[in-house]
């Protein structure tokens, strides 16, 4: 019998908590309480002495099972899930047994569940930075795996892109190229197109529905535009290489050019209208947001009602939309589904928009899947992309944070 | 000469005036003359009226989806309600203060400048320095922010920043200032400082003052008019409502006894 303790267990330890809970609560309910003057511990209720032990009870009750979880492993025990069991439900009566003893007037209750309270909350709080901290760790340690292999400079410098060709062959040195620059360079590339066409369209969008729509349009036009950002990325993807991607070539070719299906302009375009809601939406939101004091103050001066916005409103919601910018940036330098199927995957180096280039997210995808050898340089490679990636949008908002903060200290 | 005639003829005459929030009657026939260079005070209770009384004119009150206005209001003898009127240029000689002081989130200079840049009032070097200069001197705040200019508005203390938009109401050099509770949010001797620039102001000014305050009303006013749900009740010199009104509600109002 090697299978885990069993989900049940944890079923017991939520049984125990209540019972915990109610067993406390009925004790302090019945507890006389002598009207002391003065602050006094007394003034906790039942509710926080029953909380206080079924927090305690379940806190045991789980480090009992997470135990069992990590010792079942390597120790086989020999009375099977029966010990555990047995642990499980005699071990609890002791927290009880604390809480029982604790129900009296001088116990301060209210402040241990305020404690407790706090206590939680960062422990939560925890868990989220120290998977940050996890992900960038792994990143860390196997880029430097793969910069054991690979220069750093090369990789962040090199212009060459071709990590298809067969490594290691007996150890006489590599043949494939990791110069980044191209992948890079495809990602802001793509990235700047589609700001180029969801910056304008969402701001102005934003700013229609929220001064000149009538409520009723609103109402309507809000969440139509927002449909836009539940479409899954591959059915933008497919529209790219279907209809945008031919529809260019077609009008390149009545110019008299002759350019390929795929292309950053394609890719761009269509992911421009994929985060145009994600502009407008937020922008409505920070533009709503300002003062109707801010706006009469300036009609009341004879200003027209786009010179109120221009002058004052858009100045207001100036840090709001530079955040909304932001997390379209981040989206867009993410986005990979749309970019696989309508940029293709040639790493060029080429400011042309209608050649085909990858970026950053598409070459992670070609480089882990597919059969691989998990420490070669070509895996790793990955991991260094990733980290140079994470590097970049973090500088990215570390700047953005500085220039909304400048602006915040400046006039609010 | 001038001065007795302009103040012999009304800059403000409202005949049968009556707004409309949607359904609701916030203003009923209301007549009204209102008197150039003096202060006229607009009291009530909350909801009588007296916010949408001032915001009539400068038509404000357009500005609120659903709101109508009926009936003829004459600015030194022009219907200010005539299509060929635009209300964005009526504004620039009626200015407007309100009850919460909202400067725009830029440096006090550009506070000031917003109307002049706006209206193109200052065209050669300098001269818009000048006039924001003369509009905070007489709004009283240039002593006290001469060496600030370029800190952000917002900055300033309740008090300076109501003089703050007073002076950028007056760098458009209105003929009328209206003042919606200008007081209620500052402290006694921000109060005291404001109703002191009132005194002077009036010199030059048609100024239409609404206040909850009856004391600040028989301190500032020339004449005051009493409202009570949408309607005028009575209009008359400051000195006679306060010490001897002819109508009950208003006896009633002044004394403490509702609103």
């Amino acid at each position: 019998m090697s299978d885990p303790v069993p989900f049940y267990m944890l079923v017991i330890v939520g049984a125990l908590m209540v019972g915990a809970y109610r067993i406390v609560y009925g004790r302090a309910a019945r507890l006389v309480v002598p009207n002391l003057p003065g602050p006094s511990a007394a003034r906790a209720q039942p509710r926080h002495h029953a909380r206080l032990a079924a927090a305690l009870t379940g806190l045991v009750g789980v480090g009992i099972y997470l135990t069992g979880l990590s010792l079942r492993g390597p120790i086989p025990s020999a009375g099977g899930d029966g010990l555990w069991l047995m642990a499980l439900i005699v071990i609890p009566a002791l927290p009880i047994a604390l809480s029982i003893a604790n129900v009296r007037p001088d116990f301060a209750a209210r402040t241990h569940v305020e404690r407790m309270a706090e206590t939680g909350l960062m422990l939560l709080a925890l868990v989220a930075l120290l998977t940050t901290f996890g992900i960038v760790a792994s990143l860390v340690f196997e880029a430097t795996l793969f910069f054991r292999d690979v220069s750093i400079i090369e990789f962040l410098f090199g212009t060459q892109w071709s990590p298809q060709t067969p490594i290691r062959a007996g150890g006489t040195g590599q043949s494939g190229a990791f110069g980044a620059v191209p992948v890079f360079a495809g990602t802001f590339f793509i990235t700047l197109i589609a700001m180029a066409v969801a910056g304008p369209v969402g701001l102005m969008v934003a700013i229609y529905l929220s001064e000149y729509a009538s409520p009723r349009t609103r109402a309507i036009a809000k969440p139509a535009i927002e449909v836009l950002a539940g479409i899954p990325t591959v059915v933008y993807g497919f529209f790219a290489l279907i209809t945008v991607g031919p529809a260019i070539r077609d009008a390149a070719a009545w110019l008299g050019a002759d350019v390929a299906t795929q292309s950053s302009l394609a890719a761009g375009l269509v992911m421009g209208v994929m985060i145009i809601p994600l502009v407008s939406s937020l922008s409505d939101d920070v533009i709503s947001a300002v003062p109707q004091s801010l706006r009469d103050g300036s009609t009341a001066l004879g200003a027209t009602k786009s010179e109120t916005l221009t002058r004052v409103v858009f100045r207001s919601a100036l840090p709001g939309i530079i955040g909304a910018f932001l997390l379209a940036i981040s989206r867009a330098i993410g986005e990979t589904m749309i970019v696989v199927m309508a940029a293709g995957r040639a790493a060029n180096l080429s400011a042309n928009p209608f050649d085909a280039v990858t970026t950053v997210t598409v070459q992670i995808v070609a480089l882990l899947t597919g059969d691989q050898v998990f420490d070669s340089p070509r895996t790793l490679a990955a991991f260094a992309l990733g980290l140079v990636l994470f590097v970049i949008t973090l500088l990215l908002n570390i700047g953005a944070l500085a220039v909304v903060n400048r602006y915040r200290i400046r006039f609010e | 000469m001038k001065t007795i005639e302009t103040k012999l003829a009304p800059k403000f005459t409202c005949r049968g005036v009556s707004v409309h929030y949607g359904e609701f009657r916030a203003l009923h026939d209301i007549d009204i003359d209102i008197a150039d260079r003096s202060v006229t005070a607009l009291i009530g209770p909350s909801g009588c009226g007296k916010s949408t009384l001032l915001r009539v004119f400068n038509r404000m009150n357009e500005t609120i989806p659903d709101a109508r206005t009926r009936g003829t209001v004459l600015m030194d003898g022009t219907d200010i309600y005539a299509p060929s009127i635009d209300p964005v240029l009526l504004r620039t000689r009626v200015g407007m203060v309100f009850q919460k002081p909202a400067p725009f989130p830029r440096s006090v200079y550009d506070n000031v400048a917003y109307g002049p840049r706006l209206h193109g009032l200052a065209q050669a070097r300098g001269e818009l320095k000048r006039l924001v200069e003369k509009s905070l001197r007489r709004a009283g705040l240039w002593e006290e922010v001469k060496d600030r200019l370029s800190l952000p508005a917002p900055s300033l203390s309740i008090g300076q920043q109501q003089r703050l938009v007073l002076a950028r109401a007056l760098a458009i050099d209105p003929d009328v200032i209206l003042m919606d509770e200008p007081a209620s949010s500052l402290d006694p001797i921000a109060t005291a400082r404001l109703e002191a620039l009132i005194e002077e102001l009036k010199k030059r000014y048609c100024i239409i003052i609404v206040t909850h305050s009856m004391a600040q009303a028989a301190r500032i006013s020339d004449k005051t008019a009493f409202l009570h749900k949408g309607a005028l009740i009575e209009y008359d010199q400051t000195d006679r409502i306060f010490t001897n009104p002819s109508d009950t509600r208003t006896q009633d109002y002044i004394t403490g006894r509702f609103g």
